[in-house]
């Protein structure tokens, strides 16, 4: 029993480093492209250039948390 | 759709399938639908390049077992898959595939894309941390990197999915426009040439994959890792908006410039970082640690 429950525990914690790692931003971010493409689809206003602003943008956010937070632990 | 119709079978003179000896050969080459063969490799080749650019890259980046093992499974579900369904492949959703998995490779690639540039702000291309370094170690130990083999599964399963689409769609229009009778097959011999068609893809682009990955082996882990980061945040942001129903300009020629606009931005940012303009800069971070 503890061995499955290891496993699910293993299995949940891959995936919780896979979508969210050390940052939940980035996560946020990609949720953020997707509502806000089918928002600009559904006003039938061309979306594809949202894609790459907010993911630059959050890429941006999230580097410099990261290196806030670094200088923080030192 | 409709395609042309031109056969194999109309540019030899009538009579000489006998010739060879080996009618079941002939038959079947002189069956084939040149128009679908070329039409599906074609449309194929842009799916494999882009199953092979997330494989090499990966194997490249996390190690080749697990990238082996990734693809390997997602090749067994495509197959369970396609046994399955068969002509009813359309019922996947492939939207919901696209967003799902584009959404993930997203997310995963902005955190190599993070990483990247914060280290190799710091100390270049060429460098390691401690973080690479037990990475490495975890690898060498001989234990499946689920990380490796899950990108490489879904990288395999959803671009086999797209050139078994193509398969049923370029198959069924071959069979269907040509006038000539083939029973329940109507698009049977159709079918045939779209599937040799994705197979001369796969062989084609793989072959050229495998001699890619060599060059890649002389490029520094960290540069590969920068690079592979890119490319899975351009074909996540890619597929993600796709399977929502963005129309990209120049449809799949758009993973060119999207690419080139990420790696463009990544080497802005670490030069940004490196000035210090954004926030506390990783030499000073980094002698900070060693005093």
């Amino acid at each position: 029993m503890s061995r499955i429950w290891g496993w699910i525990v293993g299995f949940g914690r891959f995936w919780y480093g896979f979508i969210i790692g050390d940052d939940w931003l980035a996560a946020t971010g990609v949720l953020v492209m997707l509502g806000g493409a089918y928002g600009l689809l559904q006003l039938d206003v061309p979306a594809w250039w949202f894609g790459p602003v907010v993911i630059l943008a959050t890429a941006a956010w999230t580097i410099r948390r990261g290196l806030i937070r670094r200088s923080g632990h030192d | 759709m409709g395609f042309d119709e031109t056969r194999v079978c109309d540019a030899q003179p009538r009579g000489t399938d006998s010739i060879s000896g080996n009618d079941g050969v002939h038959t079947v080459i002189a069956s084939l639908s040149i128009s679908v063969l070329i039409g599906t490799f074609v449309a194929s080749s842009v799916e494999v390049t882009e199953m092979v650019i997330i494989v090499v890259g990966v194997g490249s980046t996390r190690g080749w077992r697990s990238t082996w093992f990734g693809s390997g499974a997602g090749f067994i579900v495509l197959v369970a898959i396609i046994a399955a369904l068969g002509q009813a492949l359309s019922l996947i959703p492939i939207g919901t595939v696209r967003i799902v998995i584009g959404a993930l490779l997203l997310t995963f690639g902005l955190q190599w894309f993070r990483q990247g540039v914060i280290q190799t702000a710091a100390d270049g291309f060429t460098g390691t941390t401690e973080e690479e370094e037990a990475e490495a170690a975890e690898g060498a130990e001989g234990a499946i990197d689920w990380t490796a083999f899950v990108l490489a599964f879904k990288g395999v399963l959803l671009e086999g999915l797209e050139v078994a689409f193509i398969v049923v769609a370029f198959g069924a229009g071959g069979g269907a426009g040509g006038g000539h009778g083939f029973g329940i097959g109507a698009g049977h011999s159709g079918y045939e040439s779209a599937f040799i068609g994705a197979a001369a893809a796969f062989i084609f682009i793989g072959a050229l994959g495998a001699l890619a990955n060599r060059q890649l082996q002389e490029v520094p882990g960290r540069t590969l890792k920068f690079g592979v980061g890119g490319l899975l945040s351009t074909f996540g942001t890619f597929w993600a908006l796709e399977g929502l129903g963005v129309h990209w300009p120049g449809g799949d020629l758009s993973l060119a410039w999207l690419y080139a606009l990420y790696l463009g931005a990544t080497f802005t940012l670490m030069r940004t970082v490196r000035a210090g303009l954004f926030g506390p800069s990783p030499a000073k971070l980094q002698a900070r640690s060693q005093q």
